[in-house]
């Protein structure tokens, strides 16, 4: 890979890991499937299209994640006030935010920003080279955005929030309302996909309406790959290894793409595997670690099954932990 | 009258409810319960399964809505408040240790949870002066959970997240406290040892308190008063001498 490429990967990765924390703060912390993410961030790329269209590039970005919240909200009602199943009303979001779109865009397809200033137009002019400012300002905006985030999580509000993935109905025993809860997390959530789809038009100077299709897979993706790494543990860490993990995402599709074994538009085919591989490998871990044992087992057995005193000697050795037998008085349990 | 209703925190009348009204398998589960609790009480509850024990809990905390009656707290009609409105004076901990904790979140911050309808309003929960507090709380249990208050509750046994939720609940300070066989699903030891700490903060707040169990002994050895529930209504009201001089293996033959 050349230094481009490499540079290319690691920008791409953290644009769409904004938008995968979009995803992971109503999947993993609200424990919500929330489809929604597909059309906010498809939202989020219209508006800041059309706003850089127009001169406004920043103000463009700022209307782009407020439109998320919002969005984020109405799902939000669909699924607590009227009861709605969370992926339904996700699904329902997302479907109307099409039409929504193609509005916002005035019913073009697409928006070409050739020629627009950009975000990365404006920084670039004290930067001056285009490669430092793409990944010095997306850099900027992910740890802006991951800190303010996790400072978020942290606060009463936050800590309310996360209770209420955890345990909803300990949260209203709290006399909390849960439904204000989750509505404040998917829009946070929606806000960030738009904020993801903001940016990356302004990198790509392209907005399209069909841009979304398969993005929740890719959003998956980054969790799933994060937490396999990094394990599951605490919203910071989660944040952080979900953006890492949208980057090492974007290394494993750059270097699946250069193989040429596949078209460019089977995509969508290489993040579902990915997705499929990372999500299946605890358990084929469970397995065979399950298969290990029993071999070793079975040895053992074959080798002193008329000598059971000695095979149970041989089992003790065995047993991890108990080595370091001396009574160091350490901690109980 | 007037100056005897301010003594009384919890007054019921008439609480009605039926499950599956109109069918075969219409149940009144609470029968004109009329029930008044003075500040301070500590009431044991005993009465078979489906005698409507719960289901006067459920019906206190709003979990059912009424098909008919009057529920005033400390005053103020809340029979038509909603649920997590009226938690803000009642609490309650269940029978499965499970239900009044977040597993994945800590010690510290389950107790800042709940704390947050006393607290004072500030951005962050774990805050110096609250960490002190519930670090005081949980010394009054015994147990060593003060020095674990960054584990995360999922990993405690069942006893001691049942500490947890009783230290949780007194710390918001209710008006009511409502202890659903708080102590069933736990072993005989733990389970004296929790209802141990149960009158040490029932008492030590002065918070009134009704308990469901169904252990006789129990029922008679904690608290002032013991009511007997069955077929929707209370059909014993035990209190002073009367209550004191109770055999239990008399009490036992009602579940008969």
């Amino acid at each position: 890979m050349t230094i481009a490429q490499v540079l290319s990967a690691i920008q791409l990765g953290l644009l769409y890991g904004i938008l995968a924390v979009g995803l992971y703060i109503p999947f993993r912390i609200l424990d919500i499937a929330d489809m929604s993410v597909q059309g906010t961030f498809t939202m989020g790329m219209i508006i800041a299209a059309v706003f850089s269209y127009n001169r406004m590039p920043i103000l463009g970005i700022v209307v782009a994640v407020l439109g998320g919240a919002v969005f984020g909200i109405v799902t939000g009602i669909l699924h607590t006030k009227f009861n709605i199943p969370s992926i339904l009303s996700g699904i329902l979001t997302m479907t109307a935010l099409y039409t929504v779109n193609l509005l916002i865009a005035s019913g073009k397809a697409n928006i070409s920003l050739i020629g627009k200033d950009t975000i990365y137009t404006i920084a670039d002019r004290l930067i001056n080279n285009d490669q430092v400012t793409r990944t010095v300002v997306t850099l900027l905006i992910v740890i802006l955005m991951t800190l303010a985030i996790a400072v978020f999580f942290h606060t009463r509000t936050g800590l309310t929030i996360r209770a209420t993935g955890d345990n909803a109905a300990m949260v209203r025993h709290t006399s909390i309302n849960t439904d204000n809860m989750k509505m404040i997390g998917l829009s946070l959530g929606n806000a960030m996909a738009a904020l993801s789809g903001a940016l990356i038009s302004q990198y790509n100077l392209f907005a399209d309406v069909n841009s979304g299709t398969g993005i929740l897979v890719v959003a998956l993706a980054a969790i799933i790959i994060g937490e396999t790494l990094f394990k599951r543990n605490g919203v910071t860490l989660g944040l952080i290894s979900t953006v890492v993990g949208s980057i090492i995402y974007r290394f494993i599709i750059a270097i699946a793409l250069k193989f040429d074994v596949l078209p460019s538009y089977a995509l969508n085919l290489i993040s579902t595997i990915i997705v499929i591989i990372a999500l299946m490998l605890p358990a084929i871990k469970e397995t065979r670690e399950r298969k290990t044992k029993k071999r070793l087992h079975q040895e053992l057995v074959n080798k002193y099954l008329n000598d059971v005193n000695n095979l149970s000697a041989e089992v003790e050795k065995r047993i991890p932990g108990q080595r370091t037998n001396g009574k160091s008085g350490g901690k109980n349990e | 009258m007037n100056n005897n209703d301010n003594d009384l925190m919890l007054r019921i009348r008439r609480m009605t409810k039926v499950f599956f009204p109109g069918t075969s398998n219409e149940k009144i589960a609470l029968n004109r319960i009329n029930l008044d609790l003075k500040k301070g009480e500590f009431v044991t509850i005993l009465g078979a399964n489906g005698s409507g024990k719960s289901t006067l809990f459920n019906a206190i905390c709003g979990t059912h809505e009424l098909d008919d009656g009057i529920i005033i707290l400390d005053g103020s009609d809340i029979t038509w408040e909603k649920e997590h409105k009226r938690a803000l004076h009642i609490s309650r901990i269940y029978q499965d240790p499970q239900m009044g904790t977040a597993p994945n979140l800590t010690i510290a911050e389950n107790l800042a949870l709940a704390y947050t309808r006393k607290a004072s309003p500030s951005l962050f929960p774990l805050n110096k002066k609250d960490y002190r507090f519930f670090h005081e709380q949980l010394e009054i249990l015994e147990m060593d959970l003060e020095l674990r208050m960054n584990t995360k509750i999922g990993l405690l046994s069942g006893g001691q997240r049942q500490a947890v939720s009783l230290v949780m609940e007194i710390i918001s300070q209710p008006k009511l406290l409502l202890l659903d066989e708080h102590t069933a699903a736990l072993d005989p030891q733990t389970s004296e040892r929790i209802l141990d700490v149960t009158n040490k903060f029932v008492r030590g707040a002065g918070v009134t308190t009704m308990m469901i169990t169904h252990n006789v002994k129990d029922a008679l050895t904690n608290g002032d008063r013991t009511i007997v529930f069955s077929n929707g209504k209370i059909v014993h009201d035990y209190r002073g001498a009367e209550r004191d001089a109770l055999d239990p293996n008399d009490l036992q033959r009602l579940y008969g």
